[in-house]
């Protein structure tokens, strides 16, 4: 018998990969997958089906340090009129009248942010696009980041694009 | 990518999804047999070196072993062509169809890669060729059996990481750089896993080749017969031991936006699979004969068609966006080659003010309403403009331009060219028998 004492160490052995790659399955869909928001908004239905162009919601995005969110107030600008029968637009008028702030989960957000200064602005205003850090949101029905913002890549970008890697330019 | 898309046509929706049925066929059958090749190609060298029974002038067992394993990696003329060069030349295709018009730039290394490859395929053919028993020359023999391996691991490397590139979107954009595009643990897991397959391809193949074959051999030395199962059973024990590992590092190192629950899932099936063969392994080694050396090598294909969707899964997480923006530009060009097709044919058709207020009602009343604000302006402000300009109106709806930055611009709304002339005639109230004939229909 003790010649087959190998198969239960195999079992073992296997069993316990399975156990980290179902551990490893549990992690991505509780933390990593890109988180879902309350109401369903779509960037694909508003960037290419209407057309609209990013900084009319993000507004903030060539002015200061962050791009911001826009308030229920300008999507009720359309939607007091557009699809007004829709259960999601119900839910956004819910919002509008009890004048309640929708609580948008972050997609993005730089781990040690307050060591780090990064703005919109200046980067907006040098010509770089949306997408070359936020990859092609026009196509997305929700949003997912599509760049790390790990530190590597703020400055694999500057090197490319002659821009500073001084230390200080980013951590002040 | 701009030289490469010159050879590819736009894709649409159909298309790409034909492109991920082709591409797990296309891995299944290149794969494995690519990794066998590697695998055994290295043991073979690895058995060549130590064989020190050539000296003693007896059967030289690990030399027959390291030979008869060549015969398997490249077993004629025809096989490393129909299973390695062929479909690589296929993948190629796919790739690039999937990929079109996209920033990443390794298809022009893809091509380097599969040059080193045939390279590689062509040494092991020499190497084979100068061996036992016909082989005089032992260093021309082991020179040749190490540049097939050195070229092999090389070739393999460069065609993965120009794959497994991919499925990284942030880092598109370094792929000018041929080193920096290649240096990734990424892809160094993928190449290692790649490889440790082969090893566990090259232990079953003896296996199935060697006893389980519809063409083995009649007669065998009982001893040599003992030797090539043994080694086998082992090196491909070994290849499914490290595999879970090397695995693992893989999915740790691959982006997250590469992953999706199903590949986990994916993954685990593989686990199983690789469990019943460690078990089948385990019993054939503990036999005197060779068994299962069929089943294990089915199974083990099976794990290689498990890896395959993996890889087709990680690449449409990846490029989820880029796809879409494929469908919808294909959608775009769809319904404007519609549209130019109506084209030819509206003159003769009616214009008619029902199907121009049901128009209206259906599509535009999304943005307007002819008094209030909605998305775009009340048109009892904006038709006056077009007051007797019907053709401007109608090339208006056709094509939008700018013009009020009070407003976001207007998209253009997917009817056809009767829906707008239809729709222009009910809204400047204009009597469609003016429209008829040559005058109105002219368009643009
Ligand atoms: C109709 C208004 C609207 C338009 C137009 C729009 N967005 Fe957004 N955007 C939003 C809203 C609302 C959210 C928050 C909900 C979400 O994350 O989906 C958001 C979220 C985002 C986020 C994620 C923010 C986070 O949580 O980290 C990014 C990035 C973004 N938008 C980029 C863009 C880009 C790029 C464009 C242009 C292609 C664009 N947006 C156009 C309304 C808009
Ligand atoms: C410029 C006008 C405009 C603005 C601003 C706008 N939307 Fe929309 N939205 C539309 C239009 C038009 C549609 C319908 C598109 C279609 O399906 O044809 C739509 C569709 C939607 C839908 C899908 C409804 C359904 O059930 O099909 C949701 C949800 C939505 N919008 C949410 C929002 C939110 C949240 C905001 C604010 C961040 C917003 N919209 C801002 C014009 C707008
Ligand atoms: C240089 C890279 C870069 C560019 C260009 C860029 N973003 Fe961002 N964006 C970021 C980073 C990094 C964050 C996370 C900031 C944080 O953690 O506070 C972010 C966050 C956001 C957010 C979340 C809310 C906020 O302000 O933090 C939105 C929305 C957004 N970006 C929209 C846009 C839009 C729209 C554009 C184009 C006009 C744009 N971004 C261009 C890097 C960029
Ligand atoms: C896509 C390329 C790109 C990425 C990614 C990027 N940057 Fe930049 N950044 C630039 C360029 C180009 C400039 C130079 C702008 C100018 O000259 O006005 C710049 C300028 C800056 C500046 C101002 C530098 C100065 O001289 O004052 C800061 C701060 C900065 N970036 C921080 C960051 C941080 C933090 C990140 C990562 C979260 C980041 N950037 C990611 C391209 C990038
Ligand atoms: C272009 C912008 C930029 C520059 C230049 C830069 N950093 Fe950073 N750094 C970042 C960002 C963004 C992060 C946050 C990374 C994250 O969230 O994972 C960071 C994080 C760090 C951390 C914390 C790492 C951690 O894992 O917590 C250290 C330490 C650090 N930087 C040191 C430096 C030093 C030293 C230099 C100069 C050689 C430098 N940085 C230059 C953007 C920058
Ligand atoms: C997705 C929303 C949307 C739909 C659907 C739509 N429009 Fe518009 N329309 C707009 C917007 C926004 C503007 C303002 C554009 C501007 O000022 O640049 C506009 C402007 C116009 C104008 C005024 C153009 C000018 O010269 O100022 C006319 C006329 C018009 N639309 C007709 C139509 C007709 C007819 C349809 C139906 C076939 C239609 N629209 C469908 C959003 C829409």
């Amino acid at each position: 018998m003790k010649k087959f004492l190998g198969i239960p160490a195999g079992l073992g052995y296997f069993g316990m990969f399975a156990a980290i790659y179902l551990t490893m399955q549990w992690d991505w869909s509780s933390h990593k997958s890109p988180p879902h928001q309350p109401i369903a908004f779509s960037h694909k239905i508003h960037a290419t089906t209407v057309g609209l162009e990013c900084t009319f919601c993000h507004d903030l995005a060539d002015k200061s340090t962050f791009a911001g969110i826009p308030p229920v107030e300008k999507c009720m600008s359309c939607h007091k009129n557009v699809k007004t029968e829709s259960p999601e637009i119900q839910k956004l008028a819910g919002y509008w009248e009890r004048e309640e702030p929708m609580e948008w989960n972050r997609v993005h957000r730089i781990r040690i942010r307050e060591h780090v200064f990064f703005s919109h602005k200046r980067h907006v205003k040098k010509g770089i696009t949306c997408q070359q850090c936020h990859g092609l949101v026009q196509y997305m029905d929700e949003v997912r980041r599509v760049s790390s913002l790990e530190m590597g890549w703020c400055v694999g970008c500057h090197q490319e694009n002659g821009a500073s890697t001084d230390c200080l330019t980013c951590h002040q | 990518m701009e030289f490469f898309n010159q050879f590819m046509i736009a894709p649409d929706a159909q298309h790409l999804l034909l492109l991920r049925y082709l591409l797990v066929i296309t891995l299944l059958i290149h794969v494995p047999y690519m990794a066998m090749a590697v695998g055994c190609t290295s043991l073979s060298l690895a058995l060549n070196l130590v064989d020190r029974d050539r000296k003693v002038k007896t059967t030289p067992m690990l030399g027959r072993l390291a030979y008869d394993l060549m015969r398997i990696a490249v077993p004629n003329r025809v096989v490393p062509v129909l299973f390695g060069m062929l479909p690589l030349a296929a993948l190629w295709m796919i790739y690039g169809q999937w990929l079109y018009q996209s920033s990443v730039n390794t298809m022009n290394l893809f091509p380097a890669g599969v040059f080193v490859i045939a390279a590689g395929l062509l040494a092991a053919f020499m190497y084979k060729g100068t061996m036992y028993p016909g082989g005089q020359n032992r260093i021309v023999n082991l020179a040749l059996g190490m540049a097939a391996v050195g070229t092999l691991i090389v070739g393999t490397y460069i065609v993965i990481g120009s794959v497994v590139r991919f499925q990284d979107p942030e880092r598109w954009h370094m792929t000018h750089d041929p080193i920096r595009t290649l240096t990734s643990f990424n892809i160094i897991w993928k190449h290692l896993f790649f490889v440790m397959s082969g090893f566990a391809m090259a232990g079953c193949g003896i296996l199935y080749f060697f006893f389980d074959s519809s063409r083995r051999k009649p007669v065998m030395d009982p001893a040599y017969m003992k030797i090539a199962k043994n080694v086998g059973a082992a090196l491909a024990m070994k290849g499914v031991l490290v595999l879970p590992v090397l695995g693992f590092f893989y999915m740790v190192t691959t982006p997250i936006l590469a992953m999706s629950t199903e590949v986990y899932s994916v993954a685990i099936a593989a686990l199983i699979v690789l469990f019943i063969i460690f078990v089948l392994l385990y019993l054939v080694l503990a036999s005197p004969t060779p068994r299962f050396g069929r089943l294990t090598f089915i199974l083990l294909v099976v794990v290689f068609l498990l890896t395959g969707v993996w890889d087709q899964m990680t690449l449409v997480n990846a490029t989820k966006e880029h796809s879409a923006m494929l469908v919808s530009r294909a959608e775009a060009r769809e319904a404007k080659s519609k549209l130019e097709r109506e084209k030819l044919g509206t003159d003769a058709l009616k214009i008619d003010l029902a199907l121009g207020e049901n128009v209206f009602n259906t599509v535009c009343s999304t943005c307007h309403k002819m008094d209030e604000r909605v998305v775009g302006p009340p048109l009892n402000t904006v038709l006056p403009k077009y007051a007797g300009k019907y053709d401007e109106l109608v090339s208006y709806i056709q094509s939008p331009s700018k013009k009020d930055p009070e407003y976001p611009p207007m998209p253009a709304p997917s009817v056809n060219l009767l829906e707008i002339k239809s729709v222009a005639a009910f809204l400047l109230g204009q009597d469609p028998g003016t429209l008829q004939g040559g005058g109105g229909g002219s368009g643009h």
